[in-house]
């Protein structure tokens, strides 16, 4: 029971998927536009029992099967808030844009509910399988999301492109893990991060650099990180606009979430000690492309929704320098953790970045697909309104004072800075100098909205009542981020110390109470080769029953 | 080593042997078979009947809704079947015991409110005169 109570928002996100299903075949033809209170007042019930949860100790799921199978801690639950969050705010924005483009049906609801589980699913898990089964369970209702406009080829090409793409980075990380329980023998995280540990002479190391490398790539793709990045344009341009949001919101902060976790924990391993390689490297790399890439693509784009996409890519440059300046351990376990702005960047890109497509949502009126900045021009004009809160979002993922994205990016560059003021301070200024570039495109969409005539017809903005409530929110909170971000730091601070798991969980948290990390009831053996051992798993202790002989 | 090796050395002989085998037997049939072609011969091959239309037809979408029902009680019954054979012994065990039964019911609630949704929505009207209001698969 208990068990049930420490996943309890997993089950409420999912049960919530359920009943909008049910609630949408009793709902009427064009009268759908409640299934998104219904969605948000689920992932509220589902924030709340985060909350409740995360302020409780650590747990470690203890039955058999799944025993380990589950970390519930400080990271599963920060990232679950910004997921939950983001999925509601796409939900509000849905109400209303979904029917007027022509999508009225309560799947988008109930997929992204499903979407918010596997995303959740993935943050808490430490079993290889289980990450992986949030991992589908997550994108597999994002890439029919993706596809939900099946009027547009637009959108069907966005929902093929994300899933060709998809699977492609499902394919490495299957491989990745595959490498890994090569390895170690081992499928679960903590047991890996044990097994690392106490075996200084480690694993085969060419199987471990390996694994690393198919992992890094996969989540590069999820993370739209250059040179993994085609697809991203091409889908956050033809998705409908509500789900874009919620894919440049919650699955970047889901996907660094498990990015971090498995690559921190792994750089450990005995196989990347006095190499030439280094996991470190390779996440630099990524960190640096991304960060010129996508900056200099923004600039020649001329669709906000692209532009918005390269500025997607453009921040997981600079997250991906944020984890790759881990920052020594607060606890004497000399464990490097993950770097303590990661996780308050994330949450304040992904309230931005939700409400600059918010406002595109709401500009989405029937039959107007393209979102170019001449359509946008005299938006501050005509909708004073919507034209404030796109100028709060696009100057909050500038990186300006005194909003939200301000605070988090010069927290992280503080913070790459502080983890080695010699080294890194050429990365920084150059993510200095990028984040300069990048503001060319941010003030141009700034620059079309209140200084600009329009051409032709001026935009028309739908009313959605639901969507300007998402608006208000990701305004405010982007302006609380930047202006009191002292209790969201404090949450990065205890998330981020959580997110490197380091075989002895129970230490490396400070002031924690110790965590029972059960080992398999019954593991037996079976001796195939002197060296390979494949664990099994008996059901009860009966000699023979449920084993593999 | 060799101990390890042997078995990659094996494998890799009897993939080579019968990816050899069919090169040789291909080969010897086009050298030595005779080849009077025909519009009989020409003929797609199905199971040695007539063919009775052309294969360019577009294929009614139904069967992948049919195929996909059947996948997911293929599934039902796979997790069932397991569950069905541990049962007494489950019930015996103090840490399960009606959990087990529990378990089962909620697995079941969920693929019955799956069934129903799709048959909802229309998925199970497979008469091709079907009334318009209830395909709506959307």
């Amino acid at each position: 029971m208990s068990d049930l109570l420490s996943i309890s928002p997993l089950l409420v996100t999912a049960f919530t998927g359920m009943l909008v299903m049910a609630l949408d075949l009793l709902a009427g033809q064009g009268r759908k536009a409640f299934l998104s209170w219904v969605t948000v007042a689920g992932f509220a019930v589902a924030g709340i029992l985060a909350y409740v949860l995360w302020s409780g100790d650590p747990v470690v799921l203890q039955r058999p099967f799944l025993a380990n199978v589950m970390l519930l801690d400080a990271h599963g639950w920060f990232f679950s808030e910004v997921v939950l969050l983001a999925g509601a705010l796409a939900a509000l924005l849905a109400a209303d844009h979904m029917p007027e483009q022509g999508i009225d049906g309560g799947e988008t609801y109930a997929l992204l509910s499903f979407s918010v589980t596997g995303a959740i699913l993935l943050m808490v898990a430490t079993d290889l399988v289980t990450l992986f089964l949030g991992l589908e369970i997550m994108s597999l209702a994002l890439y029919v999301m993706a596809a939900g406009k099946r009027s547009s080829p637009f959108s069907a090409e966005a929902g093929i492109k994300y899933f060709l793409l998809g699977g492609v980075a499902s394919a490495f990380l299957l491989m990745g893990m595959a490498f890994l329980y090569g390895a170690t023998g081992k499928l679960n995280l903590v047991d890996i991060a044990r097994f690392l540990a106490n075996h200084p002479e480690g694993a085969d190391p060419l199987l471990v650099q390996g694994a690393m490398i198919l992992l890094v790539v996969a989540m590069a793709f999820k993370v739209a990180a250059v040179p993994f990045h085609f697809w991203t344009p091409d889908v956050y341009e033809g998705a409908p606009t509500p789900v874009t949001a919620f894919m440049a919101g919650a699955v970047k902060a889901a996907a660094f979430a498990v990015l971090a976790r498995l690559v921190l924990t792994l750089a450990r391993a005995p196989a990347f000690q006095g190499t030439a390689f280094s996991p470190a490297d390779l996440l630099l790399g990524l960190a640096v492309v991304s960060m010129v890439v996508g900056n200099l693509l923004g600039i020649v784009q001329t669709n906000v929704k692209r532009i918005l996409a390269y500025s997607s890519i453009a921040h997981a440059g600079y997250l991906l320098l944020g984890v790759w300046a881990t920052q020594a351990s607060v606890s004497e376990t000399g464990v490097q953790t993950l770097n303590d702005s990661v996780p308050f960047y994330l949450l304040a890109y992904a309230v931005s970045t939700v409400g600059a497509f918010g406002v595109l949502a709401l500009l989405g009126r029937s039959g107007e697909e393209d979102m170019s900045l001449s359509r946008i021009a005299g938006l501050g004009r005509r909708h004073p309104v919507l034209g404030v809160a796109l100028l709060v979002a696009v100057l909050s993922l500038a990186g300006l004072p005194p909003l939200g994205g301000f605070m988090a990016k010069f927290n992280l560059f503080r913070q790459v800075l502080a983890a080695d003021p010699a080294g890194n301070l050429p990365w920084v200024i150059l993510a200095v100098v990028m984040s300069v570039v990048g503001l060319y495109y941010y003030l141009r969409i700034v620059l079309y909205a209140f200084f600009r005539e329009p051409e032709g017809q001026p935009v028309v903005a739908i009313s959605s009542a639901a969507g300007s409530v998402a608006l208000a929110v990701t305004v405010a909170l982007a302006l609380f981020l930047g202006i009191a971000p002292a209790k969201f730091l404090d949450a990065s601070r205890m998330a981020s110390q959580a997110t490197v798991l380091t075989g002895s969980i129970a230490a490396s948290r400070a002031g924690a109470a110790p965590v029972q990390t059960a080992t398999p009831p019954a593991a037996a053996g079976i001796q195939l080769k002197p060296g390979v051992q494949i664990p099994v798993r008996t059901f009860n202790s009966k000699e023979g029953r449920g084993n593999l002989h | 080593m060799e101990s390890q090796t042997l078995p990659y050395i094996a494998l890799g002989i009897t993939v080579a042997f019968s990816v050899g085998i069919a090169m040789v037997i291909l080969v010897l049939n086009r050298l030595l078979g005779p080849h009077r072609m025909n519009a009989e011969k020409g003929a797609p091959f199905e199971c040695g009947s007539d063919p009775v239309d052309s294969p360019g037809k577009r294929v009614n979408v139904r069967f992948y809704v049919v195929a996909i029902f059947f996948v997911v009680f293929d599934i039902e019954a796979v997790f069932l079947f397991p569950w069905a054979v541990l049962y007494r012994e489950l019930l015996a065990t103090p840490a399960f015991g009606m959990l087990a039964l529990a378990e089962v019911v909620v697995f079941l609630g969920i693929l019955a409110m799956g069934l129903w949704y799709v048959w909802g929505k229309g998925a199970l009207d497979w008469a091709f005169d079907a009334p318009a209001s209830r395909r709506n698969h959307g």
